[in-house]
């Protein structure tokens, strides 16, 4: 079915995925927020990213450059970053995400995995580059995990979103 | 497949293109890093933020803290129970040690009156401890834990701070048998306190069960009477106390009364005694026997 000719329809189906693709990060930023030790703090992935990028690289989700420099924007203020590092962080990786969409679906798990690791290493030494000029943070090499365990978390990010996404599809395009 | 409509809406869509977007949007931030690193534009609006998220955080930190607090929770009852037991233990313990203190306060009381008995006339003071009680129908012996190595010979006597006890009939090496004032044959030559009147005390062969020999039917003698050590024998040195006169029989048939004694040392309850004997040689009345 033609979503256009049907603008109530469409209108109630991009709301209620706004509403699904808004809660799935926010759970991802519920889990960000947990306190970890020190030790796991370090390499800990940031899940929040790897949800925005999941939803970047979705035909059908409505989430784009704005959310997840909003997205960020919060995560500053809630890790106490510099305001702005986490924003410009999560719209870069976004775009990113952006640029990948539709052909990340066609690709093998492996492939997609190889290109989010790619974004995930960008992000952090973006991230990184920022902190450094800022505050002359020094690198601490356990930190270089989190993109790759960001990585390896993506199976499952696809898995649990999976039923998300499902939902987001058009009726005739789910059908 | 992406159904037509949908992509012909997205190339047609109106506004602005991801890669503007993100532009405008990495210009933003790095403005914001910026002002960030300055403190003085932001401060404010990051305050009020921040506290417009605390609610938020808190509840994203209650999951985990609540699990932490269930843990330490769990931890600390496990530390808990761990903890009660090694306290019983200890209690335990405890409860032994104060009874065994309770026993050598005893002990050292007890020591501490033979340390007190009167040292005129005697001249070898030996504490000895009770080993063995004899268990022989009628004879009342019993073992004492020092022999011939620690210096006791036959014929020396045991004595208490209440009296005397009775007189070393055999030792070994490390051992000595003392027969009591009780022991069936057992003589020991006494007077009366009261009136000095001269008698021998003999064994009845029971416990705490002696008699008065040979005293004539018409002797000042009643029950309640001290009897102390006359000191004839040579065993035991004079003076000491020796029984208690608990009844009388004056048969008129017979020439001698019937005088029940109970010996005055408390053998039954007590574990420590002395062992003595007098620094005067005894006089011409012989040997106990």
């Amino acid at each position: 079915m033609n979503t256009l000719s049907n603008p109530d329809r469409r209108g109630r189906r991009h709301g209620g995925s706004s509403l699904l693709v808004t809660l799935s990060v926010v759970v991802a930023f519920f889990i960000d927020l947990a306190p970890l030790p020190a030790s796991l703090d370090l390499i800990r992935p940031d899940l929040t990213l790897l949800v925005l990028l999941f939803w970047s690289t979705r035909t059908y989700s409505p989430a784009n450059v704005g959310t997840s420099w909003f997205a960020g924007l919060f995560k500053d203020i809630a890790m106490l970053t510099p305001l702005g590092l986490h924003a410009g962080v999560y719209c870069l990786g976004s775009w990113g995400g952006l640029m990948l969409r539709r052909r990340l679906e066609q690709l093998p798990l492996a492939t997609e995995m190889v290109l989010v690791f790619v974004l995930l290493v960008l992000t952090f030494a973006l991230q990184w580059s920022v902190g450094q000029l800022i505050d002359d943070r020094p690198l601490v090499e356990a930190e270089l995990l989190s993109p790759l365990l960001g990585t390896l978390l993506w199976p499952l990010v696809r898995v649990l979103l999976a039923p998300l996404e499902q939902r987001l599809l058009p009726s005739s395009a789910s059908d | 497949m992406q159904p037509v409509a949908d992509r012909d809406v997205e190339l047609f869509r109106r506004g602005i293109s991801p890669t503007s977007k993100c532009l405008i949007g990495l210009s933003v931030a790095c403005a914001l890093v910026a002002l960030d690193g300055r403190r003085q534009w932001t401060e404010t609006a990051r305050a009020e933020l921040q506290r417009g998220l605390a609610p938020i955080q808190q509840l994203a930190a209650l999951p985990w803290r609540s699990g932490e607090q269930s843990l330490q929770y769990l931890t600390l009852q496990q530390d808990l129970l761990r903890r009660v037991d090694q306290l019983e233990a200890e209690n335990d313990r405890l409860r032994i040690e104060a009874r065994n203190i309770d026993l050598l306060q005893q002990e050292n009381s007890v020591l501490r009156q033979l340390q007190d008995l009167p040292t005129e006339g005697l001249s070898l003071r030996r504490a000895v401890q009770l080993v063995q009680r004899g268990r022989d129908g009628a004879s009342q012996r019993f073992l004492i834990n020092a022999g011939s190595l620690e210096g006791l010979r036959p014929g020396l006597a045991l004595v208490a701070p209440d009296g005397v006890v009775g007189q070393v009939i055999a030792v070994d090496a490390h051992s000595a048998q003392v027969a009591l004032l009780s022991d069936q044959g057992q003589a020991t030559p006494v007077q009366i306190a009261r009136n000095s009147l001269r008698a021998v005390l003999v064994g009845e062969g029971l416990p705490n069960r002696a008699s008065l020999r040979f005293l004539a039917n018409n002797a000042d003698v009643k029950p309640g009477d001290q009897l102390l050590t006359s000191g004839l024998d040579g065993v035991y040195p004079p003076g000491m106390p020796v029984a208690t006169v608990l009844t009388v029989e004056r048969d008129s048939q017979s020439d001698f009364a019937i005088v029940a004694c109970r010996p005055s040392a408390a053998t039954e309850t007590r574990r420590h005694f002395v062992v003595v004997e007098p620094s005067a040689p005894a006089p011409a009345d012989g040997p106990a026997p």
